[in-house]
């Protein structure tokens, strides 16, 4: 990171074309279909399934920068500017109060996600409808859906643009003031899911104390901050306020960049074609760093789970060979390497079976997590409750609604992003010991497999995440991703808590009556807004118990799921992968000496053929460099 | 008619003369003192929301220091006064005259040393005009950065524990409506006597001309917003209006000087194209190379007018609107939309003067009294009691609160009477009927007596609607001998 006193000059030394991981992605692509060619040309088809799934994976591993920042700073025009497109809704006198997904594909499309509503019944579960692209910014913003009457939870756009190629998916957020500023809770809570916030504060003032207070959460939080000025173009003393900023962000020990841009002369570049205009804009600066957040640890990360993959199939499909050679260049060890397959077959199907010791392990395990999720949740929200009746109890709710009003949604955020951050540590320590279990029982199998097993990241885990493939041959559940859980919470504190009922003015009523009356019925009246309010918290948290709980049960059933599913497979494939030894072993030995030579060519020429392949993916690895951080 | 004033002002002598405990005697004689000042008036806002520049813009004099930092760190009165001083009230309670100097205009007072921390509030005597009516007060931005900031304001305000507060109505100025500015309004209300009250408080949408990104139709942008948030019922509930000024064109357009306007109209007679390129962005504007004027009067020119300032007085004069400087200021000043906010301030806001004054007087009371436990006392609390019961310019105040809060069952056509009836005390009776200035404004009164005391008499209306009904009759009455 660089120091906050030199504010744009450190962007990076990487330019546009020169990410050495945009050449890994491409090359890795290629290697992975020569590898399940392989696969297919010696029979494994269980093999080409897992380079399919591999491949799948790595096409959508994405890293997530949100955009976030106070109401009207420009957060939508940025995002606008950075992809030379109009996706997010902008006017003066309109605000974005829904997310707006933005990732990479081929054929631009819009699909706005609708959250599930009612009960019992009346339920209706979330739903998914394809949109045309204009429709978007309409939809995202309180001109088209005031209120977000519409009950959208996101809207998802993709486009073919070359710097989300990288995985890059933008997402546009709600301001964190603005009348509603319940958002604010909202994107504190969508921080966990970011691996990249861009926070946008606009040029005309310093960073106010809640704005500190916001980027210094992002920071604790999330690997890659920085702070994007935006309107140099309309203040002029725009320097000064940067001056400002770095000095408060230095005196509060808060180390971020600051770039400064105009979205303004970023479109007048785009529509002039204009070098100039551009470099003017301050973009390419935001641009690179971006770019060099996209080839960061977290980038690096999943190209290594990828990687790992293949190497993975080569090592099973080399095995076999490698045991027909063996036999084929020194018959007389025919037996003893015959006899020593045996073995590893008999605990090959050991670890297969129920009662291997990973096995136990996770079953156990995942049985623990969710009871105890299942407890941290309901002591969470039974504590929110007991301090609100407290609260309430104590005041008049009239005059402290808004305010608790406020209190509580934040406060929930903060419980339930808690509540992720030990479910996603819970599922961690589950998958390393499940992943440290089995690579001892597959050790005792005799077969050496490379079992890169790398922490979760705990961020990943959002609310309402759905776990696709959490991949354990590579980095545990790294993949959970594209649920964007982080969102929920903008739905949910979309929905003001039921209480419309209060009368404050009654006091008028009192006019007419005595002293004594007035004082009973002033009493009277506070007792039963009290109840109400008490009434309509516990029912507004049991929604949120409920909503809550089930995505936390559903999550620990997938890790469960996925974590089983994922080692099955390994395990299956080892099985395969003897056996084929075996059989290759026998063939070998009843091979006809004359034979036998054209036999071992053919094979050293396959072997090699399958070294040439491992050769290019070692040489990724090295692009990648050893494992930090 | 009696006024709440009338009946408070002898109440209050009364229990001067009747109090020994020197620290209540002092606060009654500055009550008293208080309800013959002219009105004051605080302008509050977040940081850099453009308090000093629109303090600047209403005085018509650069008084207030202005800049891109925080540079507001005291709470600063300016009153009307026969002669030019700077007092310092001190923490300590004492009080010093301190030096001053303008050398470009603006005030540049000499603080002889004491650090900013000592000193309670620093009192600026400046004869003008334009304060004869109100005193205002400057005061440092919420949600400062450096927090002691802050806590001033809310201490002065009397937003955060106790105290009537020093001001009588306050203008808040917000740049986009957030929470934290809810909240503070919020407090601000006075709930010991008037409840929420949009009696006292007016909102601006300060930095106006930044909203539409001072492009030249920013102002029509910052007006269609300004509208929605009058609607907002959060905000109607707690101030009276919203109105957009541009402060810093406003501020521009009483100081524009002629050798500016000549800088102006030399930018104006620019080619279309190489002015387009001059106006893209302010560095462009000062840096420019082939530009006819000298970078140090474009510079002048963009700190005093401001990028949308600058662009509006250069479209100005090529449409030929602005011929002369003296027009240029007048067409500024028109667009900047202070004149609408100064009107509210010497119209609606003095001619509440009474009502807000009572106010003040009631609080000052009440807490002065709620600290004196001698029985010897009860007769003064029960006098005020029933003075504040009884007063009717209260009963409009909760009436009008009940209304804009929605919690009274009455038509949207009651509605939108009531809210034209009371929601513009101060205005003439032919605005607040809704009526042209021709109009008959005796007969409508009639009539709307007739009907109110028919609607409170109505056995079925519910029991709020009955007493709402009845004061508005009350009101209708006042119009009456007012009309006559």
């Amino acid at each position: 990171m660089a120091p906050p006193t030199t504010p744009t000059a450190t962007a990076g030394t990487a330019t546009a074309g020169s990410n050495p991981l945009t050449g890994v992605r491409r090359d890795l692509a290629g290697a992975l279909a020569q590898v399940r060619q392989l696969a297919v040309e010696f029979g494994r088809d269980d093999l080409a399934d897992r380079v399919d799934r591999a491949t799948a994976r790595s096409a959508d591993r994405d890293l997530t920068v949100l955009v976030v920042g106070e109401f009207k700073q420009g957060k939508s025009t940025l995002v606008n500017a950075l992809l030379n497109a109009t996706v997010c809704g902008v006017a003066d006198d309109v605000s974005t109060i829904v997310p707006t997904i933005v990732r990479h594909g081929d054929e631009p499309s819009a699909t706005v996600v609708y959250r599930a509503t009612g009960d019992g019944d009346a339920r209706v579960e979330e739903r998914r409808e394809t949109v045309p692209i204009e429709r978007v910014g309409q939809l995202a913003t309180d001109q088209g859906n005031p209120g977000n009457r519409e009950g959208i939870r996101s809207v998802e756009v993709v486009l073919p643009r070359k710097l989300l190629q990288t995985g890059l998916v933008l997402v546009d957020t709600p301001g964190v003031g603005g009348l509603d500023s319940t958002h604010g809770a909202a994107t504190s809570s969508a921080l966990g899911m970011a691996e990249v916030v861009v926070f946008v504060s606009d040029a005309s003032a310093p960073l106010s104390a809640s704005e500190l207070d916001f980027l210094r959460t992002a920071r604790s939080r999330c690997p890659e901050v920085v702070l994007v000025m935006t309107k140099t173009d309309i203040f002029p003393s725009w320097r000064k306020v940067r001056q400002a900023n770095l000095d408060y962000l230095a005196t509060s020990g808060v180390s971020l960049q600051i770039l400064p841009v105009s979205s303004l002369l970023r479109q007048r570049a785009t529509a002039e074609s204009s070098t100039e205009l551009n470099e003017e804009s301050g973009y390419p600066a935001l641009l690179t760093f971006l770019r060099d957040a996209a080839s960061g640890e977290t980038a690096k990360r999943g190209l290594r789970t990828t990687i790992g993959d293949a190497t993975f199939v080569l090592e099973q499909l080399q095995a076999p060979l490698e045991s027909e050679r063996a036999v084929l260049e020194d018959p007389a060890a025919a037996a003893g390497l015959v006899a020593g397959l045996e073995a590893a077959k008999t605990r090959a199907d050991a670890l297969r079976s129920q009662s291997a010791k990973w096995q136990q392990t996770l079953n156990d395990g995942a049985q623990d997590i969710m009871s105890d999720l299942d407890h941290d949740l309901r002591m969470r929200i039974r504590a929110i409750v007991n301090e609100s009746e407290a609260a309430l109890d104590e005041h008049d709710p009239v005059d402290i609604w808004d305010g608790f009003e406020q209190w509580l949604h934040q406060r929930i955020a903060f419980d339930l992003a808690s509540h992720h951050q030990t479910m996603a540590a819970r599922a961690d320590a589950l998958a390393a010991r499940v992943a440290e279990h089995f690579a001892a029982d597959e050790a005792a199998v005799g077969m050496h497999v490379e079992l890169p097993v790398t922490p979760i990241g705990s961020r990943h885990i959002g609310s309402d995440l759905k776990i696709e493939r959490p991949g354990v041959s590579g980095n545990a559940l790294a993949a959970v991703r594209g649920s964007y859980g982080g969102l929920l919470m903008f739905s949910m504190v979309g929905t003001q808590i039921g209480i419309g009922l209060f009368n404050p003015i009654s006091l008028l009523v009192g006019l007419g009556l005595g002293r004594k009356s007035l004082k009973d019925e002033k009493k009277r009246q506070l007792m039963q807004r009290q109840q109400q309010s008490k009434i309509a918290v516990r029912k507004y948290l049991d929604d949120v118990n409920v909503e809550a709980g089930k995505v936390s049960r559903d999550t620990s059933r997938t890790i469960h799921r996925d974590l089983r599913d994922e080692f099955a497979v390994r395990a299956e494939q080892l099985q395969a992968t003897i056996r084929d030894s075996l059989r290759s072993a026998e063939t070998g030995a009843k091979q006809a000496s004359a034979q036998r030579q054209e036999r071992l060519t053919t094979l050293a020429a396959d072997l090699k053929r399958l070294a040439t392949v491992q050769q290019r993916v070692d040489a990724m690895s090295a692009v990648l460099g050893p494992v930090t951080g | 008619m009696s006024t709440a004033l009338s009946e408070l002002r002898p109440l209050l002598e009364r229990l001067r003369g009747a109090v020994h405990d020197p620290s209540a005697a002092a606060t009654l004689d500055r009550l008293a003192a208080r309800l013959d000042e002219p009105l004051i008036v605080a302008l509050a806002g977040k940081v850099k929301a453009g308090k000093s520049t629109l303090m600047n813009a209403l005085i018509g004099e650069p008084l207030a220091p202005t800049d891109a930092g925080e540079c507001t760190q005291l709470v600063t009165w300016y009153r009307n006064g026969p002669t030019y001083r700077v007092r310092l009230d001190l923490k300590d309670g004492t009080s010093r005259q301190a030096p001053f100097q303008r050398p470009d205009g603006a005030l540049e007072v000499d603080l002889g040393g004491t650090p900013v921390e000592a000193i309670e509030r620093m009192v600026i005597d400046w004869p003008s005009s334009r304060l004869a009516q109100v005193t205002l007060i400057d005061t440092p931005g919420l949600d400062s950065i450096t927090t002691t900031n802050s806590a001033r304001t809310h201490a002065f305000l009397g937003t955060e524990g106790d105290g009537e507060g020093e001001a009588d109505a306050v203008i808040y100025l917000m740049r986009h409506v957030h929470r934290t500015d809810l909240t503070f309004l919020e407090a601000f209300r006075d709930d010991t006597q008037a409840g929420a009250s949009p009696i006292s408080a007016l909102a601006v949408l300060s930095r106006a001309d930044e909203v539409g990104a001072c492009r030249l139709d920013a102002m029509s942008s910052a007006r269609r917003i300004a509208t929605g948030w009058r609607d907002d019922p959060r905000l109607r509930r707690l101030c009276q209006t919203v109105v957009p000024v541009a402060g810093l064109v406003a501020e521009a357009a009483t100081l524009l000087r002629e050798d500016q306007y000549r800088v102006i109209a030399t930018l104006a007679a620019l080619p279309r194209a190489d002015m387009d390129r001059l106006l893209l962005t302010a560095d462009r504007f000062l840096n420019d190379r082939d530009c006819p004027v000298t970078q140090v009067e474009r510079e002048e020119l963009l700190e005093r007018l401001g990028v949308f300032g600058v662009r509006l007085s250069i479209s100005l004069v090529r449409l030929g609107a602005a011929p002369t400087a003296s027009a240029l200021a007048t067409e500024l000043t028109n667009r900047s939309g202070v004149n609408d906010l100064r009107n509210l301030l010497t119209t609606v806001l003095a001619e509440r003067r009474s009502v807000l004054k009572a106010r003040v007087a009631l609080a000052g009371l009440d807490a002065v009294l709620s600290g004196l436990p001698d029985p010897v006392y009860d007769p003064f609390r029960l006098e005020l009691e029933r003075i504040s019961a009884s007063a009717h310019e209260f009963t409009e105040v909760h009436l009008l609160n009940a209304i804009r809060a929605g919690s009274l069952a009455l038509k949207p056509a009651e509605v939108d009477e009531l809210e034209r009836l009371l929601g513009s005390i101060g205005a003439p009776s032919h605005e607040r009927l809704g009526l042209g200035p021709d109009a008959d404004v005796r007969e409508a009164v009639l009539d709307g007596v007739e009907r109110w005391r028919r609607r409170a008499e109505n056995p079925l209306s519910p029991l709020a609607v009955s007493e709402a009904a009845r004061a508005v009759a009350r009101t209708y009455e006042g119009l009456l001998a007012s009309s006559r």
